[in-house]
């Protein structure tokens, strides 16, 4: 099978950092770009780290471009406490002579769109400020859209605030103008992006590993160990370029999905509608909330199965 | 014996947190406030169940007709046309305590020591007497509150039907730094009458249990046409959380209630994140202190939230209670 073609958009960040590893070094995609996004760290960090990271997965050569460096509404609020001041944990890369490109990452991704004769993949990993700018400013790319993978958004208990995920609640709208687009999405929530992990001696052991990719892995992985005091920790967003390279380990359900924009303790919130299909028809009682966009979301995953997927990959 | 208030809008499940309630616990009175159904169906059947169980010393006084800010909804769908459909119940002639529930529940309050409510409706009535008397909040001992629910809604994706109903009023009582167990609907789901159970308060031979079981037989073909695999006891739940605090498992949560969301208004945010919950053995210790800025910090706990109920034990405390009719 000819590997996949993928557009990566990223806000590089530790976890990010894994998911480019893995990306990177997989047979079965080939990366066609990358866009940079603030986020995690601010944008030009994000170009500089994700740069850094192609550097040392020997993939030079893959256009890096910079994006949006705030959300469409509100003002940028960062996580250097997660991803470091440097936003890789504090692991130090050799800085890689390489450039981002001059195109702004909207023009970049809907020039390499257009002129793409097949739909194709792009992976989200980020706040979703450029790929909402480039479906409101380029409408007419929708089609060449094959499938969206988002990280983002949680069913269960958030992390930034009780009942939201970071990626969504930095930019909620561009999270609505995404779902409510009809691009075809994969959900990759927060509520599975922790359950892929590895232990402490787990990542020594790759950290420690003669194949650079592996031992870089082991080396973010336990950066974040480090950091947090913890025996365990999360592949992050890797787990959702795994679930592409490994679609059997993982369960799906098409919901019906809003995005909270109002609340005030829920803005950002993904609102999901699992209730028996015949309770939310109802005539009397009915339900007056508007959600009209259904994605697939990822409801379960089989842990070592994408555990497996990671290292294997990371080590060819 | 704990002196309680039962404000509710009957509701098969009402109905039978009332029979609970009346046999452990010194039932003052019973106020009821427009929810399942009309204030006026929802007082008959108040009025009916003090009948079918010979609870008429119990006083039933009538409440709010209506949410404080907007208008009133009704859950037909789960209850029926009546608010309380199934068996065929005489009109009643047990005549209303004159007044207004807010009132009742006030006057009782500040002349009770160590008054309990069992709010199993919208809260709008237990809103109004906050707001009405505010000496309440030092003479209310505690609320076991049917509401809310820590993961998925009912009426909407993300509400139960008592807080979307009013989700001013329930902010109101939330906010009221009255101690509040919360019985929702991801613990009160955990307690499902099905044909098995009904069979067993079948046998038990009086009228009163005979009504139930007709009750109940309504409810469960509601509540499956919807989906559910058996009728969820929800107001039973909080009525048990006081007779019986060991059958329910809470755990301290900071809980809020959303009233400007668009599609998550009236839901109770339950912070579960971790570290969210403090450590009981270092009160002043939260996980969460060692977490990055940029999140939003839980405030301390202002709800019990019953996440586990015994099944078995509440069972056979309700089919014991209803053998004593």
């Amino acid at each position: 099978m000819s590997p996949r073609n993928i557009f990566l958009d990223v806000d590089t960040g530790v976890d990010d950092a894994l998911a480019l590893l893995l990306a990177a070094r997989s047979p079965d995609l080939r990366i066609k770009g990358i866009t940079c996004v603030s986020g995690n760290v601010p944008v030009d960090l994000v170009v500089r780290n994700t740069l850094d990271i192609m550097d040392a997965a020997d993939q030079s050569h893959v256009p890096v471009a910079r994006g949006m460096d705030t959300p469409i509404i509100e003002k940028m609020v960062n996580a250097a406490e997660i991803h470091g001041e440097n936003g890789l944990g504090g692991v130090e890369l050799p800085e890689s002579s390489t450039k981002a490109i001059a195109l702004h990452a909207v023009e970049f991704l809907y020039n390499e769109l257009s002129n793409s004769a097949d739909p194709i993949i792009i992976v989200a990993l980020a706040p979703l400020t450029n790929i909402a700018t480039l479906i409101r400013t380029h409408p007419d790319v929708l089609p060449k859209i094959k499938r969206l993978v988002v990280m983002g958004g949680a069913i269960g208990p958030g992390n930034v605030t009780p009942t939201t995920e970071f990626n969504i609640r930095q930019d909620p709208e561009a999270a609505d103008i995404i779902f409510s687009s009809g691009i075809p999405v994969l959900l990759y929530t927060w509520d599975v992006f922790v359950q892929v992990a590895f232990y402490r001696a787990e990542i020594e052991t790759l950290a420690s590993s003669s194949n650079k990719c592996s031992s870089l892995a082991g080396e973010l992985l336990a950066s974040m160990l480090n950091r947090f005091g913890r025996e365990q920790t999360s592949i992050g967003d890797a787990g959702a370029v795994a679930c592409l390279l490994n679609a059997g380990a993982i369960t799906t359900k098409n919901l019906p999905i809003a995005v909270e924009l109002s609340g005030k303790y829920t803005r950002g919130q993904i609102v999901v509608d699992q209730r028996p299909p015949d309770l939310s028809d109802l005539e009397e009682g009915g339900l007056e909330v508007p959600m009209p966009s259904s994605v697939e979301v990822v409801m379960d995953v089989d842990v070592n199965s994408l555990r497996d997927t990671f290292t294997d990959h990371l080590a060819r | 014996m704990t002196s309680v208030i039962i404000d509710c809008d009957p509701g098969h499940d009402d109905a039978l947190a009332i029979l609970l309630a009346a046999k452990h616990l010194d039932v003052i009175g019973i106020t009821t406030v427009s929810g399942n159904e009309s204030i006026d169906n929802v007082t008959t059947n108040a009025l009916k169940v003090v009948e079918f169980g010979n609870l008429t010393h119990i006083p039933v006084v009538r409440g709010s007709e209506g949410p404080l800010t907007r208008d009133a909804v009704y859950a037909p769908h789960v209850h029926g046309k009546s608010g309380m459909d199934g068996p065929d119940l005489p009109q009643p002639t047990t005549l209303l305590r004159e007044g207004h529930a807010v009132d009742f529940i006030i006057d009782t309050a500040m002349s009770t020591a160590d008054l309990v409510l069992l709010p199993m409706g919208p809260l709008t009535n237990i809103a109004l007497a906050l707001r009405k008397e505010p000496k309440l909040r030092d003479r209310i001992k505690l609320m076991s509150i049917m509401g809310g629910s820590s993961t998925t809604g009912n009426f909407t994706p993300t509400a139960e039907f008592n807080i979307y109903v009013d989700a001013e009023a329930a902010d109101i009582v939330f906010r009221s730094q009255i101690p509040i167990l919360m019985s929702g609907l991801n613990l009160t789901r955990q307690v499902l009458a099905r044909q098995e159970e009904i069979s067993q308060i079948r046998a038990i031979e009086n009228p009163t249990a005979q009504i139930v079981a007709q009750l109940l037989s309504f409810y469960l073909a509601s509540s499956e046409r919807r989906g559910a695999a058996g009728g969820a006891l929800h107001d039973p739940c909080a009525v048990a959380a006081v007779i019986d605090r060991t059958l329910i498992d809470f755990q301290s949560m900071h809980v809020v209630v959303e009233t400007t969301g668009t599609q998550t208004y009236g839901m109770t945010i339950c912070d579960q994140r971790p570290g969210a919950i403090r450590d009981e053995t270092n009160p002043t210790k939260s996980s969460w202190d060692d977490l990055p800025e940029h999140t939003s910090k839980p405030k301390d706990a202002n709800v019990e939230v019953g996440v586990s109920i015994d099944t078995d034990r509440f069972f056979s405390l309700l089919f014991d209670t209803l053998r004593m009719y």
